[in-house]
């Protein structure tokens, strides 16, 4: 070899190297095992990805908020086995530094998370990633899934000085963007005043329905997705009863209960109906219980099939009850209520408060039976109930039925759900609104048993056979509803409107009405308040409620007093923490 | 400042002058005169070199006398000869010098040093280097190892902690102590010009295994390995734990030298741990069910209590097994090495080939590693040349078992398996059949069945090769280029068969048999181009100017998978297990660095001398809003440095002194940098948040884009003397590492949502000492040589966000705290056991139990000092109770020659470090059914028993053996580690040169109090799990022979 042809090596080299130098982005890697920043939000399906992600993270808090809001209240009790994090909350005791269920770092989390997703959605919409009509219906979606998750922090955090939570809303995603000064100079909004930020903004998105678009509409892993978005609808119902607006909370409950349009949707979808079959069969029985058919007096014939609404899953009777629900899948997520609640495969922490099992048992059944088939009402053809006795051992059911019922001896037995709205809540909403609307009739028909028993409505000059203005309000939206059923002798002949089917909260399960006396908006109120402890209990509905109803009287004592006879019952010093609960600041965790 | 401003003004001036000619100074040349000696015989060096530089050159007559032609009064005269060091002697104004060559074998400052572009010698450095020469006899005799086996011992400040006695698992290196809290903690390595990695990546399914880059280099071809103690800055923000350098073989002469070493070597099997035997284990088992809650009347009824032969299953409980000696064994192992060197005038080469074998102390593990090596220097033309080098190994190892404590680690097992059982099903007459039993009624695997059945099999083969090419552009100006790759590929097999092993469960279900498989890829790619700057400016000035850019691109790929209870123990592969238990995941990162850089020295009158270093260090990590100077889409840091030396010595008033050789003082001030902090940490990334199986994405960090590198400030100040004609050197270091804007995980609000970010905050400083004497103690006939090397450092939290933080590490806690030192153990203190419940009650404490509950202890409890007196033993009463640094390291080390026989030995100590046994935590716990320790027989038993072993209790519901100073000790030790004696013997044939034959016990005594099996082990780099025993596979008695021939 010639030097001069060797030389070419050592020359070629240098020359690439410093080209390659001149390169602006030489030190610039791409990431294969992260999403750096320019990787994500570039398309509808990066946009769907977040939305995922969301989701995904609001699994994450399923635990803590059923423990922030069902133990802190009164129907849920901590065993023997829970350590102090869970003590100091079942008992109001001041909380430790270290203690995650009293840490609002997830709900930060998700609020966080939910900002940068609207910010990006909103950067996509202006680039035309996304048409106007893809960046409404995700956009909607996102604010209201962090309006919710606000609502739930305010309900349980607030600032030890400043009062209230932080309202954010742009995204923390830096060092810069979190910086001291960023923070201090954020606005804190309390309860009230977060709820009238919160109802501003959701009545101001542009759409409240569900999505329609094929890649959020679609099965994940056997489940339909439909149902793990949240109903927009709902939260709106749910701002304005806090708010005050009863009226537009009423029509936002109405508008779901008359989602049903057509076929068997327009008689039971949300309308909380009786058994059309009557035989209280599984496939049929839209989650009624009682007793076997002509057996109503034999306790062993009771059947009890209200909670195979929390073990069924993409049947009609669950399409007909469930507003919004996520799920636990073994193979990526197993139920993590399991660790909470079982005794079996988990640490048994959790358990119905002894004041909650009074309740259930203290409920007269129309055939003058003690016991409600919400509680733990043994029987032989059903389930037991939102609890169960385990030797001795009450355990609560409710999120962990399908691990009760179908075993634990592999993973694939570790499913679940989370429930979070149903047709049983949304009746009881509609109710509350009703009754704050001086509409105690309808409010007391829905709760009880029903609109067609509850507006007889007769003409007294018309004949026998005419039904015309029976069963029926008679009343303007949203208090309409046209209950009756004719046979072809009755006048009009063979109707079937869409309220007939309804059964009321408390018959489905074969409840005895309420009786009211006394001023009705309070009594009424109270049982509602009542009532939603017995259908909803441990669902994470009751410390909100409790809430509502004492900031709506202006009395502390209706949460202090609840979770005062909890602590009684269960021989702790109820007195001590009912006082500390009359002052509103104590009823809120410190936010650090 | 003024004064270095001179000075960096004056290197300016010189290197812009045109090339002085050195003739210019030829009509001014003095005449110096001389003898030369050899220090060994004190006789006369007939036909010694002497040169000065290019000017003139001689040699001595045969009465070592000669005379020469010099520049100036200050000029340097070099002497070479066969057999000694070249030895450079400053005129300082003299006429006539008497040199004293000494010989090749003993320890010089005459010595050259290794820079990876370059080589000086040792006199002439003006920072804290030290280089240490390696031949293939010397490696020969130490057995085999991997890399840094070479300089382990020889330089002060250098710890080469074995990790462990896992064959080829090799040490961790700390040079100085530690220098980041969370990152790397070991020094770059480069091999033959090029950053060779030493990390180990991704995560080893072998528990307690780490991967080994250093064992890819036979030691067999290092030739000189120089360490750079204090700032080399032009490597930026790779040097922050100091730089070593290794040169592999090189051949320097054409004729041909072949060396074929063969040894073999023979390993003791470990100590026992004494554990409780068959009768002993019985009372104690008796005892724990006991409190466990069993009646005595159902215990009674175990099988194990049986004493009726005639009961089936009698003799199934009638042993007394030894388990430790089922799965340890002595061992054999042997190594053959060949080595070619030679070559023409185009070009040299130097080829070497290795196989070797080990077996491990644990039955059916070793290490089998064949390794090949191809340097080469061509000169293509006069001004072009080429140094190649391409090494490529593959090494193959049956682990076996680690000891980190599972049911399918057979030493684990072992360990706390009952003694009264036995490996074979035995009938109801007690014969035993060939048949294994399966795992026991305790749930305690049969460990013979762990190392028959299972398998650890990790194998890894490097490719290290690269390319130097050298363009003399002019006389003064050298063009060169480095390209290389290297190409890393780890694989990893495990299975752990059904038969015999307690099943393990999991929330997916129970996990049977275990498959288990990975790979790991490292591509690196690494470029660098310099250009040398060398003028000639006469007699007084020297000056060297080196600048470039390195270049250094990874890519990383790992994938793992596992997969379980496939349908029997024959069926190995992943894909047959069941797939709701499968797991899989890895690891992909690409990262790459760019560092320009500037070295420069200068040296005035061959006496005063500076260096200046300047890094430039960008890399792909660090973030947009980083400290430095923007460029190529990234930050780049300027890492300065500079070094003074003062060779006092030349002085007139030194030089020619009888007593002094050499005295030149030091002293070094640079920046370094550490980069080590993740690939992606400082870009704002995304990371997977599924909705049950669907994929989505959720922010991944609170972005900081202001991350960059950790900083470390190093201040050096030396001396290096040598005294009486260089039959004493020594060398004396003081240094000051300081590290600031650390890499550390700060606490985020809380309204963001993140539990924290990565910043750069606080720091700490570490200040030490490093000594170094080596002497001629004697010379001929008995030649002997000592040597010793001393260190000592001590390192302090200057500054932490969160002020004090306790970090959990296998059980014990680890506090770092402000104005403290660095990783001390953090726990409770003990004051012997309460001998019964009155004197339990009288002290009044109690225990704060996991619900809050307060316990009062009694009888048998561990007396815990109630540190924060409120009678209440809870976290508050935690405190210092031990400090895992060393107050002393060094090593000690002796070579005596007689005639053809030459004894070598060197014993390595550590004073004054605590260890905390876990071990002994595990094994002393009385907690659990396992068997126990011999210890546990003086355990409390009765009121009124004064011990110091607590009461046997399941659960341990008191916390008696919470992490405390019962499981602290002294882990001072001091260890034979070598001692070899070898024979030349008188062969002088046609095809055999020379024969040396050599023995070497390694480790053959250890003195130490310490109660674990091996006080020398390191748990990982980091610097809090110091002192952390996890009581791997120890470090054995061994003994080597071998010969190495020269052909």
């Amino acid at each position: 070899m010639r030097p001069t042809r060797l030389l070419t090596f050592p020359v070629v080299a240098a020359i690439t190297l410093l080209s390659c130098l001149s390169c602006g982005d030489l030190l610039r890697t791409g990431a294969d095992e992260v999403l750096l920043a320019d990787e994500v939000y570039r398309n509808k399906e990066d946009a769907d990805a977040a939305i995922r992600g969301i989701y995904g993270q609001l699994m994450d808090v399923a635990t803590q908020y059923v423990v922030l809001n069902e133990l802190r209240a009164d129907l849920m009790d901590v065993t023997n086995n829970a350590g102090l994090s869970l003590m100091e909350l079942s008992w109001h005791m001041p909380v430790s530094h270290n203690n995650e269920w009293a840490s609002p770092r997830r709900f930060f989390s998700l609020i966080n998370n939910c900002n940068d997703v609207l910010e990006n959605f909103r950067i996509m919409y202006k680039e035309n990633r996304l048409t106007r009509e893809q960046y409404n219906m995700r956009y909607s979606d996102i604010v209201a899934v962090r309006s919710w998750v606000y609502l739930q922090m305010a309900l349980h955090f607030a600032d030890a000085t400043r009062g209230g939570v932080p309202w954010i809303t742009k995204p923390l995603g830096d060092t810069g963007e979190a910086s001291a000064e960023t923070l201090t100079g954020l606005q804190y909004l309390d309860l009230p005043v977060l709820v009238d930020s919160l109802l501003a903004t959701m009545e101001s998105i542009p759409f409240k329905d569900h999505y329609s678009d094929g890649g959020l509409i679609t099965t994940i892993d056997g489940y339909e997705s439909r149902l793990m978005y949240i109903d927009k609808e709902y939260l709106l119902g749910e701002l304005n009863l806090w708010k005050g607006n009863y009226l537009r909370a009423a029509q936002y409950f109405k508008n779901i209960m008359e989602r049903g349009q057509s076929g068997n949707d327009q008689y039971d979808l949300y309308k909380m109906v009786y058994d059309a079959s009557a035989t209280l069969d599984q496939t049929s029985c839209r989650f009624n219980s009682g007793y076997l058919r002509y057996y109503g007096n034999d306790r062993q014939s009771a059947k009890n099939m209200w909670p195979y609404m929390f073990y069924e899953t993409q049947t009609a009777n669950y399409l007909y009850e469930w507003i919004w629900v996520l799920y636990f899948d073994p193979l990526s997520e197993p139920n993590s209520f399991i660790g909470l609640f079982a005794k079996d495969g988990g640490s048994y922490l959790l358990k119905p408060s002894a004041l909650a099992m009074e309740k259930w048992d203290s409920q007269v059944q129309n055939n003058s039976f003690r016991g409600d088939f919400r509680g733990y009402y043994d029987n032989l053809y059903g389930l037991p109930g939102s609890y169960v006795v385990e030797n001795g051992d009450p355990v609560i059911l409710k999120h962990i039925y399908n691990h009760y019922i179908d075993g634990h001896t592999t993973i694939t037995q570790r499913a679940g759900k989370w429930h979070l709205w149903r047709a049983g809540g949304l009746h009881l909403r509609y109710s509350e609104a009703a009754n704050r609307n001086g509409q105690h009739r309808v409010a007391y028909a829905i709760m009880n048993n029903g609109i067609g028993a509850n507006y007889p409505g007769a003409d007294p000059d018309a004949p026998a056979n005419d039904f015309t203005l029976r069963s029926q309000t008679l009343l303007p939206f949203p208090y309409d509803f046209d209950a009756r059923t004719t046979s072809l002798a009755q006048l009009p002949p063979n109707l079937r409107m869409p309220w007939h089917r309804n059964t009321g909260v408390r018959n489905r399960v074969s409840l005895q009405r309420n009786s009211v006396e006394g001023d009705s908006l309070t009594v009424i109120e109270n049982q509602i308040l009542e009532e939603c402890a017995l259908e909803l209990a441990f669902e994470g509905q009751r410390w909100g409620d409790l809430v509502r109803i004492a900031l709506r009287r202006n009395d502390p004592a209706v949460l202090a007093d609840a979770i005062a006879a909890k602590l009684n019952r269960a021989g702790h010093d109820g007195e001590g923490v009912r006082t500390r609960l009359m002052d509103r600041k104590n009823w809120f965790l410190p936010l650090e | 400042m003024n004064y270095l401003l001179k000075i960096l003004i004056a290197i300016g001036f010189i290197a812009f002058q045109p090339d002085v000619s050195a003739q210019e100074t030829a009509s001014s040349g003095i005449r110096v005169s001389g003898e030369v000696f050899s220090v060994l015989t004190g006789k006369p060096v007939e036909l010694a070199l002497v040169n000065c530089g290019d000017f003139s050159s001689t040699f001595t007559d045969e009465k070592g006398e000669f005379t020469i032609e010099a520049r100036s009064p200050d000029d340097i005269i070099s002497v070479s000869a066969q057999g000694y060091h070249p030895k450079d002697i400053l005129l300082s104004g003299r006429s006539r010098v008497s040199v004293y060559l000494s010989g090749e074998e003993t320890h010089s400052f005459q010595e050259q040093a290794w820079f990876g572009y370059f080589s000086k010698k040792q006199i002439y450095t003006t920072q804290s280097v030290v280089s240490v020469r390696n031949t293939v006899a010397e490696s020969a005799k130490s057995g085999i190892g991997s890399g840094e086996a070479v300089f382990d011992g020889r330089v002060a400040g250098l710890e080469a902690r074995a990790r462990n006695g896992i064959k080829g698992a090799g040490s961790d290196l700390f040079l100085r102590g530690y220098s980041s809290l969370y990152g790397n903690n070991q020094p770059l390595v480069i091999v033959d010009g090029m950053i060779f990695n030493t990390q180990s990546y991704g995560t080893s399914l072998i528990d307690g295994y780490r991967s080994n880059p250093l064992a890819s280099i036979a030691e067999y071809d290092i030739e000189n390995v120089t360490l750079v103690r204090d700032a080399a800055s032009i490597y930026g923000a790779k040097a922050s734990n100091g730089v070593v350098f290794i040169r592999t073989s090189k051949a320097t002469q054409q004729a041909t030298v072949i060396d074929l070493i063969m040894n073999g070597n023979y390993e003791m099997a470990p100590d026992n741990i004494p554990m409780l035997e068959a009768g002993q284990y019985r009372t104690y088992l008796n005892e724990i069910l006991l409190s466990k809650g069993l009646t005595a009347d159902s215990i009674n009824r175990m099988p194990f209590m049986n004493t009726d032969p005639s009961v089936p299953g009698y003799y199934k409980y009638q042993n007394n097994t030894d388990w430790q000696k089922k799965v340890f064994a002595d061992n054999y192992s042997s190594n053959v090495g060949l080595r070619i060197k030679g070559g023409d005038d185009v070009a040299l080469y130097a080829l070497s080939v290795g196989f070797s074998q080990q077996k491990g102390t644990v039955k059916g593990s070793d290490n089998s590693r064949f390794n090949f090596r191809f340097n080469s220097d061509i000169n293509f033309s006069q001004k072009v040349t080429l140094n190649s080098n391409i090494s490529f190994n593959y090494i193959k190892k049956n682990i076996t078992a680690t000891n980190i404590f599972s049911y399918y680690d057979a030493v684990s097992q072992a360990r706390v398996k009952a003694p009264f059982l036995q490996e074979f099903i035995q009938n109801d007459q007690g014969v035993a059949s060939p048949d294994l039993t399966n795992y026991d009624f305790l749930s305690v695997s049969n460990p013979v069945s762990l190392i028959e059945n299972g398998q650890n099999e990790d194998m890894n083969n490097l490719l290290f090769a690269s390319l130097n090419f050298n363009w003399d552009l002019s006389r003064n100006l050298t063009l060169s280029n480095l390209v290389g790759m290297s190409v890393d590929k780890q694989r990893q097999s495990v299975f752990i068969p059904r038969a015999g092993i307690a099943p393990d469960s999991t929330d997916a279900g129970v996990i049977e048999n275990q498959m288990k498989a990975r790979v790991l890829r490292h591509f690196v790619i690494n470029n660098d181009i310099r250009i040398k700057y060398e003028p000639r400016l006469g007699v007084n000035h020297s000056l060297m100017l080196l600048a470039g850019a390195r270049l250094n691109v990874n890519t990383l790929e790992e994938d793992w998978g596992a997969d379980f209870n496939s349908a029997n123990d024959q069926i190995r592969s992943l894909g047959n297990g069941n797939y709701l238990l499968r797991q899989k995941g890895g690891t992909i990162g690409d990262w790459s660095s760019l560092v320009w850089y500037l070295h420069s020295d200068y040296g005035l009158k061959n006496k005063y001398l500076f260096t200046l270093n300047l890094g430039l260090d960008g890399s792909s990590r660090y973030g947009s809003k980083a400290d430095g100077i923007p460029m190529f889409g990234t930050r780049f840091c300027f890492y300065p440095g500079m070094a003074a030396a003062w060779i006092i010595s030349a002085e007139p008033f030194l030089a020619g002194s009888r007593v002094v050789e050499l005295l030149k003082l030091r002293a070094s001030w640079g920046l370094t940098g550490n980069d080590d902090i993740g690939n992606y940490t400082a870009q704002k990334y995304y990371v997977a948040k599924n909705l049950l199986g669907y994929q989505g994405t959720m922010m991944g960090n609170l972005w900081n884009p202001a991350l960059g590198a950790e900083r470390n400030s190093r201040i050096n100040a030396g001396l290096d003397m040598s005294f009486f004609r260089e039959r004493i050197s020594a060398s004396v270091d003081i240094f000051r590492n300081k590290t600031s804007r650390m890499f550390d995980y700060v606490t985020a609000n809380i309204l963001t949502g993140f539990y924290g970010y990565y910043d750069n905050r606080g720091g700490f400083t570490t200040n030490g000492i490093d000594a170094m004497v080596r002497a001629r103690v004697a010379n001929r006939p008995l030649e002997w040589d000592l040597g010793i090397v001393l260190s000592k450092y001590a390192t302090k939290v200057d500054d932490l966000f969160d002020q004090k933080r306790i970090t959990p590490v296998f059980g014990a806690n680890i506090l770092t705290e402000e104005g403290r030192p660095l990783g001390l153990f953090y726990g409770y203190a003990t004051r012997g056991v309460f001998a019964g419940d009155a004197e339990a009650l009288q002290s009044g404490l109690s225990n704060r139990m996991a619900n809050e509950s307060l316990v009062p202890f009694r009888g048998g409890d561990v007396i815990f000092e109630d540190f924060h007196p409120d009678g209440i033993i809870d976290e508050n009463d935690m405190q210092v109770i031990g400090d895992p640094a060393p107050d002393l390291t060094g090593e000690i080390f002796t070579e005596l020659r007689f005639k053809r026989i030459s004894l070598q030995a060197s014993l390595g100590f550590s004073v004054g470090n605590d260890v905390f046994n876990y071990l002994r935590y595990t094994l002393e716990n009385m907690s659990t059914t396992n068997n126990q320790t011999t210890a546990v027989v003086n355990r409390w038993r009765y009121q009124g028993q004064a011990t110091e072993i607590p009461r046997a209790a399941y659960g341990d519901p008191m916390q008696n053996s919470r992490f405390s100073d019962r499981w602290i000790e002294d882990g001072s030790y001091a260890r034979l580690k070598r001692v070899s004696l070898t024979y030349r013997l008188p062969v002088r044939s046609k095809w055999v040169h020379s024969a040396d034959l050599f023995a070497t016990g390694i480790n053959l005594l250890t003195f130490t109090k310490y109660l674990g099996l091996d006080p020398e082990f390191s748990l990982n780099g980091f610097a809090l799990s110091q002192g952390i025993d996890v009581g791997m596979i120890p470090q054995n008695e061994m003994v080597l022979l071998g010969v190495k021939l020269g052909l």
